[in-house]
Formats: C-alpha cells, sequence, structure tokens
C-alpha cells in the first residue's frame, strides 16, 4: 500500500528541486533496529540538513570538532539542540520534517520508551514555533501518540473518515488482485476476486 | 681601452643614425607599440587562465573536503539511511493516489502555516476478514499475504 507520506514526501522533493524548499524525512520501522528511537531520527535528520548549505553543515562541522574530531560520541541533548540550531536558521525558505510510521517506535521498554522520547522531540521542536518549519507525522492513532500530538496541532486528518483514502484502497486492492503477476490469485473466479476486494476495501473503510 | 672608445666614438652616431631613422619611421613606431599591445594582452590572458585553472583546482578541492568531511560525519554518526524504506514504499505507489490529501484544504493550510500535521489511520483492513467457508478463508489469506506484502504502512 502506497503510504500517504511517501507521496508527501513525493511532493516537497519536487519544491526542493525548485529551489523552493528543503526537507528531511524520516520512516520509523519496526523491522529495523536502527529506525526506531529518536538519536535515530535526530542523527538522520542532522546529516540530511547538513547537505542544505554550508552553513547548515558548519553546525554539524563544530559539534564534529567539538567531540575531538569523531573520538567521542554527541550526547542526545548535544544532537537535537544542534538540530534546533539548524532548523532556526532557514528564515527564509521552508523547511518541511515528514516523519512516517512513529508508532512503529517501540513503547514496551525503556523509562521513558523510545516512543515516548521520539514524542517529546517532536513537541520541542513544534513549540519552537519557528515560522518556515512545518512537521508532518503519520502514525497509528494510538492513545500515547494522540495525547502528546492532538493537543499541538488543530491539523490531524484521520485516514478512515476520508472517502478518498477509501477509494486509494480499493484501487490497491483491485490492482493487487487483479494483477497478471499474481500466480495464485490467477486462479480465482471473477466472483471470488470480487468478493476479496469489496470485503478488504469496506474494512479499510472501517464499515 | 683606447681601441674601445674609438669604437663608442664611431658606433654612436651610427647608433644614433639609426634610431633617428626607426624613429622617423611611422610603420615601425606602429609595429612597436601592436608588439607592445600584444604582449601585454598575452600577459593579461595568461593572468586570467591561471586564475581560471586556480579557481577551478580551488573548487575541486572544496568539494574534495566537503566529501571527506560527510564521510567523516557519515562514519561518527552512523545516521539510518530512510532511503530504502521510501524507494520500498513509492515503488508500491499506485497513480491518482492520494490526490484526495492533496487537493484538500488541509495541505494547503500546513503549508502556508508553520505548523504540526498529524494523519493517523488504523490498518484494521490487515487483520480482519470473514472466516467463513474453507476455500473462502484461504482465498483472504492469500489476498491479505500479497496485500500485506506490497502494504508496508497503511498511513
Amino acid at each position: 500500500m502506497p503510504s500517504v507520506s511517501s507521496t508527501i514526501i513525493q511532493a516537497i522533493e519536487a519544491m526542493c528541486e525548485a529551489g523552493e524548499a528543503s526537507m528531511g524525512y524520516f520512516y520509523f520501522d519496526f523491522r529495523g533496529t536502527s529506525k526506531q528511537h529518536g538519536r535515530d531520527l535526530v542523527t538522520s535528520l542532522l546529516f540530511q540538513l547538513s547537505a542544505f548549505s554550508d552553513p547548515h553543515c558548519e553546525i554539524l562541522s563544530r559539534l564534529y570538532a567539538a567531540h575531538d574530531y569523531g573520538a567521542t560520541q554527541p550526547s542526545d541533548e548535544d544532537l537535537t539542540t544542534c538540530l534546533k540550531e539548524m532548523l532556526a536558521l532557514s528564515v527564509q525558505c521552508p523547511i518541511y520534517i515528514i516523519i512516517d510510521a512513529l508508532d512503529e517506535s517501540p513503547d514496551t521498554f525503556g523509562i521513558p520508551c523510545p516512543r515516548e522520547q521520539v514524542l517529546q522531540l517532536v513537541k520541542e521542536l513544534v513549540e519552537l514555533r519557528l515560522p518556515e518549519l512545518h512537521i508532518c507525522v503519520t502514525s497509528r492513532p494510538e492513545s500515547d501518540i494522540r495525547d502528546i500530538l492532538g493537543p499541538l496541532t488543530p491539523l490531524s486528518i484521520s485516514l478512515q473518515d476520508q472517502s478518498g483514502q477509501k477509494e486509494d484502497i480499493m484501487d490497491y486492492v483491485r490492482s493487487v488482485v487483479d494483477s497478471d503477476s499474481e500466480r495464485i490469485m490467477r486462479r480465482w473466479t471473477k466472483e471470488e476476486k470480487d468478493l476479496v476486494i469489496e470485503t478488504l476495501s469496506k474494512q479499510a473503510g472501517g464499515m | 681601452m683606447g681601441s674601445y672608445n674609438e669604437y663608442l666614438s664611431l658606433a654612436e652616431p651610427r647608433s644614433e643614425k639609426f634610431l633617428k631613422k626607426l624613429i622617423g619611421r611611422n610603420d615601425i613606431e606602429a609595429a612597436l607599440s601592436k608588439l607592445d599591445k600584444l604582449t601585454q594582452e598575452e600577459a593579461r590572458m595568461a593572468t586570467t587562465q591561471v586564475l581560471k585553472v586556480t579557481s577551478s583546482v580551488d573548487e575541486r578541492v572544496k568539494v574534495i573536503a566537503e566529501n571527506q568531511l560527510r564521510e567523516s560525519l557519515r562514519k561518527w554518526l552512523s545516521p539510518p539511511d530512510p532511503s530504502t524504506n521510501h524507494n520500498t514504499a513509492c515503488g508500491a505507489h499506485l497513480k491518482g493516489t492520494a490526490t484526495w490529501f492533496f487537493q484538500g484544504s488541509i495541505f494547503q493550510r500546513w503549508k502556508s502555516t508553520n505548523s504540526l500535521l498529524w494523519i493517523h489511520g488504523k490498518r484494521a483492513f490487515l487483520i480482519c476478514y470473514p472466516a467463513d467457508t474453507s476455500r473462502r478463508s484461504s482465498i483472504f489469506q492469500q489476498a491479505l499475504g500479497r496485500v500485506y506484502y506490497g502494504s508496508s504502512d497503511l498511513t
């Protein structure tokens, strides 16, 4: 299923190519151990943002120099401060941060758990109220995520409420079931295919 | 010594004469000034060339230094690479997907305000299906397997 975030990232990539914006994105991924923690998010964003301009890179270089040119590791706080500094640099050009599947950051171990740390970080970034900073988070509507992100923004969308999203899912299910490359599904009767498409799509809509 | 002076006294008027002859001649004067001009022009061209080469070398050194710094930073921070997820997500992309989102007002509002946008959705459709006859049930399982395979995430 194509994700909404990948589509947003593509749209903003086009803006970046036209020189109208800059962007950093991250996909939390329960299958990848290096893609579950706040530190993973921050280091990835720092690395992406440092490619924008010399001043952006300069900020990260200073942190690098301050840690004996890589002899020691920065603390999480160091990294967050560095990220905030970089974000504050963009005073003219809009900067977009897209975070996919935040719920795939685990909430099962650690105090605070990794997901809690990520949520706190997002909260801190939003509360900077930087005029050019736009952050988009996608996730399942878990209660811990709702508790933190809900009060931070008037802009939230439930995909289940979107008829467009339901059509997208129906199209997607249909494309998989009807695909000629699907060896197993080619053997199904038309009635069976229709039943599968109808049922899966209905459930996707939460009906 | 004496012969040298003698030579000079002889040579002087001769060279004077020669010079007078040359100076008096417009064509030679023009040629000399042209030569002078050409020499200056060549010097300028050479300088420009050197500057050009220097600045291109400078540029290349800068790029090499930047790449080295980036490589050092990568080793130091070992940032995860999200492009692998992005490429997978885009690979499953269908034409027209999410047009509802881009045509709607929320995306525009998000772009025009310094705000957080939270998009949330369930993946319920991946786990609920009717357990009916065995034939039908297996069809659903296969379909879910395929749909889920291409579906890392609904959101």
